[in-house]
């Protein structure tokens, strides 16, 4: 009784899937509500190994879905056992090579699923957290083009919110200042060993923070003058 | 230093596979990274990255650190908030005044007039969120629920603003237990709906009131905090501030936030916060509730605010979504238990606005 749809890679492979599965995926369900169905889908865009991936996707969250609305009509409020299995699911189902994962995110895309879109994605974004920036290069084989200015710029725009031209400024004109320095302390706050807030305690007033130096332009200052030890 | 450990040999290990998804799945994963020290790195990465990273949807500011700063006249603090506590004994000695007798057993924290600058790594949330132009969910979570609160007490609050107030709802609690099935003894005895003559005379009511004052100053001065980041972000469609706690959650939607930009605010006398307009309080209680998951709920109270003089409690619609808003403030055990506080006797109070 149930509906079968036929669905061809780019390869050539000819998959035949249930019309309630085929249309987990958007593109495939108004491809059909319009009638183009019927000698088979071609999916020109998606591999044999890329689109049995995809079926089985939807296969299991058809099935998830058919056992939720049952449960739901018995007015059974214990779905946390079945949502916890089908996030187990989905997590070993993205346990897959960078190359797989992200086909499967184009495909998704192309195919319109969102779930599977937005399962794929969110595999992506958790390997990007927590990571540093050359953490991040390394992971995914992004090439680093900035050039070294463009860098140092970032890092203290990244530190300070300040570009490195305004802060070379505000250097000097501390520097001058305090020209002999007359600081009798200086307190680095360390933030997770990376950004440094420098903060210079004059004479017996409370500490003012230099306030968006870069973290390099102030060690080069407190350098300077020997206050580093 | 190149990587690490590589088991199988794959062709497509040296590949960057960034390379072949376009720019709107980028943003898509980034949209999903939300949080915004991590989008921060990812700007770095690579120009294109660089690129990009303005454009998400959707940031999640974490806030880890609320640093004390002394009024400093030279640094623009772009968001301030004073130390609620300070400013609670404050104002509840002002206010209450004419409401109640002053609460002496409060404490007196030897506050001067500091604030508290909410800080991400020594940025404020909205110098960091600067370089974002096209966020149109934003999420902020404090460090910790504004309300001091004794051990076991139960506070949780959620409030809407527009320009103002314009729903809040409270669930607060004596004391949180998990109770064994068997109990029932406080339950069938009181349980007519009405709120026993105990309540009055041991306490009660004064500390519901505090509960719903300190929850409103909370609410209404993060709603000021804000102010900077509406401005800085006129793509902003819902903006919702929480805290680790899981204490208060102020959020404001699309109207709400239009109406924010339309409307001048109005700050309080101390204008640290935005003014609290005059308004009807609907207060339930029950002794002890009983809640899914094995749990107790000993003088469980539910506070609903809505200001005064918004188009007549008659109004059929609007009635309508208070309650949504109010059924659906809270999440798991809290839920069950304004579903069943709902049921409850109401009490009307009126309130100065503040």
């Amino acid at each position: 009784m149930a509906e079968k749809i036929i669905l061809k890679s780019s390869d050539g492979e000819v998959f035949e899937v249930e019309e309630t599965v085929a249309m987990e995926s958007q593109t495939i369900k108004h491809m059909i509500e319009d009638d183009c169905a019927g000698n088979g889908i071609p999916l020109p865009n998606v591999t044999s190994k890329i689109l049995s991936k995809v079926i089985e996707y939807c296969k299991r969250h058809v099935e998830a879905s058919a056992a939720a609305a049952s449960k739901y009509a018995a007015e059974d409020s214990s779905s946390k056992p079945a949502d916890n299995e089908l996030k187990a699911w989905d997590e070993e189902f993205v346990r897959v090579d960078q190359a797989t994962l992200f086909d499967l995110i184009l495909a998704a895309n192309y195919l319109n699923i969102k779930g599977l879109l937005d399962l794929t994605c969110q595999t992506v974004a958790d390997m990007i957290k927590g990571k540093t920036p050359e953490e991040i290069r390394k992971t995914f084989n992004i090439k680093n083009d900035f050039t070294p200015e463009e860098e140092d710029e970032m890092k203290v725009r990244l530190i300070s919110g300040k570009s490195t031209k305004h802060i070379a400024v505000v250097w000097q004109s501390v520097v001058k200042a305090t020209e002999p320095p007359t600081c009798m302390r200086l307190v680095f706050v360390m933030e997770n060993g990376n950004g440094w807030l420098p903060a210079v305690v004059t004479s017996g007033s409370r500490a003012s923070a230099f306030g968006g130096l870069g973290e390099y332009n102030c060690l080069r200052c407190c350098l300077a003058y020997g206050l580093l030890r | 230093m190149q990587s690490n450990t590589r088991i199988h040999s794959d062709p497509y290990l040296t590949e960057d596979h960034f390379d072949r998804i376009p720019d709107p799945l980028v943003l898509l994963i980034f949209n999903k990274v939300a949080d915004v020290r991590s989008l921060g790195r990812c700007s770095a990465v690579s120009k294109r990255f660089n690129s990009l990273v303005p454009l998400v949807h959707d940031v999640y500011v974490r806030i880890d650190r609320v640093v004390t700063v002394d009024g400093d006249p030279d640094e623009p603090l772009n968001l301030s908030s004073p130390k609620p506590r300070n400013l609670l004994s404050h104002l509840l000695k002002l206010m209450l005044f004419t409401i109640l007798k002053p609460f002496h057993h409060l404490q007196n924290p030897s506050g001067g007039n500091k604030s508290l600058l909410p800080q991400l790594s020594h940025h404020s949330p909205a110098q960091v969120l600067k370089n974002f132009t096209h966020i149109h969910n934003l999420r902020i979570e404090l460090p910790a629920g504004d309300v001091g609160t004794e051990d076991g007490i139960l506070l949780k609050w959620k409030a809407e603003f527009g320009s103002t107030l314009q729903n809040c709802v409270i669930l607060g609690g004596t004391w949180m237990d998990r109770k064994p099935a068997s109990s029932n003894q406080e339950q069938s005895a009181e349980d007519n709906g009405s709120i026993p003559e105990s309540f009055y005379t041991n306490g009660g009511l004064k500390l519901r009131v505090v509960w719903t004052i300190s929850s409103l100053i909370a609410a209404s001065t993060r709603h000021y905090l804000l102010r900077q980041i509406i401005k800085d972000h006129p793509t902003l469609r819902s903006l919702v501030l929480t805290d680790a706690d899981g204490q208060g959650t102020l959020t404001m939607g699309v109207e709400q936030l239009r109406e924010f930009r339309e409307k001048p605010l109005a700050a309080s006398a101390s204008s640290n916060r935005t003014q609290v307009p005059a308004s009807n309080m609907k207060l339930r209680y029950a002794p002890y509730l009983e809640l899914p998951e094995g749990m107790g709920m000993q003088g469980a109270t539910l506070v609903a605010i809505k200001p005064a003089g918004e188009g007549s409690s008659g109004n059929s619609s609007s009635r309508k979504e208070v309650e949504a808003f109010i059924s659906g403030a809270f999440d798991g055990p809290f839920k069950a238990a304004v579903k069943a506080l709902v049921k409850r006797r109401t009490y009307l109070l009126e309130m100065n606005g503040f």
